[in-house]
């Protein structure tokens, strides 16, 4: 779910309450935010396109965000992850580990006076856990399973098939909608398997109530991989949607990143998840919502940055990577360059020209070309890569065998795919050396 | 307004009369009733109850399309923990109309039933008047304690529900049974409150007969 539009009435309602912090509350607390964008590998491409931006910190875009005067062009990163990537010495013995992280747009609930659900809910609902858990994945992070009964679906094939589940609490699960699955056989039942969840201390209030009930967060599991007996800790993760919310988001992303870096350098980290932020957007005016301009996109890209810096820093080897790019499959900048001006026919067909899709479908997880997506937010965003598995590696112990946008065709039978964003597969090569 | 039920006649100064003499003829003047105000016979505060309590009626009608329609729940499926609070928020919307609907409709039968018995018509029937202010309070009694105790018991019992069948049906029927219990427990011992008012009150007025002057006491003592 990424669009939740509540009505005046309800809005005023929120506004007579208490106005949450914008700023999380230990900022300043960590290093890494007081780290300078100029001296950092995944964040220097930020401080090009900010004013004075060789003397800004992370923790003064938190405080002062301030305004981009061009893209933020994540070219140069991109290329070093793939680069560093492939100038690792190969695995002497690797075990391949598939891993899919799938928005799959399982939304159908109320709030007053509105009803929020992704199309062909019910269908889907019935479809997509056989055929996720049919496909010969390793491990699924799912976002958007947010009711009980589909966890249950989910739950009762991944016993046919042989998948242990996590869905954190009774409690919090409907909250968060997060669902981990992991092949059984690959859990090295001596332990450890830990698990966990967390909430994010920044929301979009609204969303929770008068809305759907939604406070974000992230799943923890920790488990030894048996096949290598490499400790792996995962992380699955939706983040809040939306430019004008990129405090909320990029909030959330240091929380989950801090998070994330407790994990001990020998323990491999798989972080993945509906991020809601593409790593480029070449334009910081693009799409319209009820005729008026949506804006802010530049910033947007900040999230990606400050997952990769809070997680670990850039580069294969040393710090955090994303598997996309360090694949060498991010694409973002080269197509979303050559992407048409915004227009009235972005209404019409998705991109205005339906036959590019053809190329971006399997570049980008959220766009217009998703019939679904199409159909609930038409020309209101720029398609983009929201969804990620990045990896942190201290010991050099994993690859990137291959990455992919996947799920991209209709369901078998139907003219809707399996969910309104697109999956990322890929595969890992874990070496137990 | 009302009237006497026993008239008790209070002559001063006047000699009674002598044991074996004939009675004495009196011409008695009927104590007059205390006049009935028209405008204040409740009807309008009964109207503008009715026309809140309809309302409500239909806002809550209306949730209960919009869970069954747009929203499909079914009640076979199992019950979302987190719609509790948007639950207890929406169906507050209904109860903004229904609660003052509830006070104009019992205030408004209250002075209705004095009304009634003040204007003559309805006769005065202690009697009857008891029976129904017993069974209205009854009523509004049950009602608002219905109301009450589900409203608190609310919580617990829909963090219970594993289905939509059991935590859509407590809110609703309880709902429905607390607002058809108060609001005839509201009329009924308004209504009986009005009468009641009514013949309780005290009419004195001046009496003249050929052998004496008086006042003329009505009411219920």
């Amino acid at each position: 779910m990424r669009r939740l539009v509540l009505l005046p009435v309800l809005g005023g309602t929120m506004l007579l309450g208490c106005s949450p912090s914008m700023l999380p509350s230990d900022l300043g607390e960590h290093e890494l935010d007081g780290t300078r964008l100029s001296e950092s590998e995944v964040l220097e491409h930020l401080a090009v396109a900010l004013p004075d931006g060789e003397a800004l910190t992370v923790e003064d875009l938190f405080r002062e965000a301030p305004g981009y005067v061009r893209a933020p062009d994540p070219s140069a990163l991109l290329a070093r992850m793939r680069d560093e990537h492939a100038a690792l010495p190969p695995l002497a013995t690797a075990e391949p580990l598939r891993v899919l992280s799938f928005n799959v747009g399982l939304l159908d609930r109320w709030y007053p006076f509105a009803v929020l659900q992704v199309p062909h809910v019910d269908e889907r609902r019935v479809r997509v856990p056989a055929e996720l858990l049919g496909d010969g994945w390793d491990v699924l992070l799912l976002q958007e399973v947010w009711d009980e009964r589909d966890v249950a679906v989910f739950a009762d094939e991944a016993a046919r098939a042989g998948y242990l589940v996590h869905a954190g609490s009774s409690e919090h699960h409907e909250e968060h909608g997060l669902l981990m699955l992991v092949r059984e056989s690959l859990v090295d039942p001596s332990g450890p398997d830990d698990r966990g969840e967390e909430t994010f201390e920044l929301q979009r209030g609204v969303e929770d109530f008068p809305g759907p009930g939604i406070d974000r967060g992230f799943l923890t599991w920790r488990f030894r991989h048996a096949p290598t007996g490499v400790v792996i800790d995962v992380f699955d993760t939706h983040t809040t949607a939306f430019p004008d919310l990129a405090w909320v988001r990029e909030g959330q992303v240091r929380q989950l990143g801090l998070r994330a870096q407790e994990v001990p350098d020998d323990e491999v980290v798989v972080l993945a998840g509906d991020v809601n932020a593409g790593p480029y957007y070449p334009l910081d005016r693009f799409g319209e919502v009820d005729g008026v301009p949506t804006e802010g996109w530049w910033r947007n890209a900040q999230a990606y940055a400050f997952l990769l810096h809070y997680l670990g820093g850039a580069g294969a080897g040393t710090g955090a990577w994303d598997a996309h790019a360090a694949a060498g499959e991010a694409e973002d900048v080269a197509i979303l360059d050559r992407l048409p001006a915004f227009g009235p026919s972005f209404h019409d067909e998705p991109l205005g020209d339906a036959t590019l899709c053809d190329e971006l479908a399997g570049v980008f997880t959220g766009s217009d070309c998703n019939s679904l997506y199409f159909e609930q937010y038409a020309a209101t965003e720029y398609p983009a890569r929201l969804d990620h598995v990045l990896v942190r590696d201290a010991l050099q112990r994993v690859r990137v065998q291959d990455s992919a946008i996947v799920y991209t065709e209709p369901l078998s039978g139907t003219t809707f795919e399996a969910s309104d964003h697109y999956g990322v597969g890929v595969t890992l090569l874990l070496s137990g050396q | 307004m009302l009237c006497a039920a026993a008239p008790v006649r209070v002559h001063a100064a006047e000699p009674g009369p002598e044991v074996g003499d004939p009675p004495v003829q009196h011409e008695v003047v009927p104590v007059p009733r205390v006049p009935a105000d028209p405008a204040r016979s409740g009807r309008r505060m009964l109207a503008a109850g009715g026309v809140l309590l309809g309302l409500g009626a239909v806002g809550r009608m209306a949730i209960g399309g919009f869970w069954a329609g747009p929203a499909r729940l079914r009640p076979s499926e199992p019950f979302g923990q987190w719609s509790i609070p948007n639950i207890a928020f929406f169906t507050v919307f209904s109860n903004v109309l229904v609660v003052p609907g509830l006070v104009l409709t019992g205030f408004g039968s209250r002075r209705y039933g004095a009304w009634r018995v003040a204007s003559g018509a309805r006769p005065e029937d202690a009697a009857r008047t008891d029976r129904r202010r017993k069974l209205g309070l009854g009523l509004l009694g049950s009602g608002l304690s219905l109301w009450v105790v589900s409203r608190a018991a609310a919580l617990p019992v829909l963090r219970a529900c594993q289905t939509n069948g059991c935590a859509y049906g407590f809110v609703e029927s309880t709902f429905w049974l607390g607002l058809g219990l108060t609001t005839s427990g509201a009329v009924l011992s308004g209504l009986a409150a009005g009468e009641r008012r009514a013949t309780g009150r005290l009419a004195v007025t001046p009496t003249l007969g050929p052998s004496g002057r008086g006042l003329a006491v009505g009411g219920r003592f």
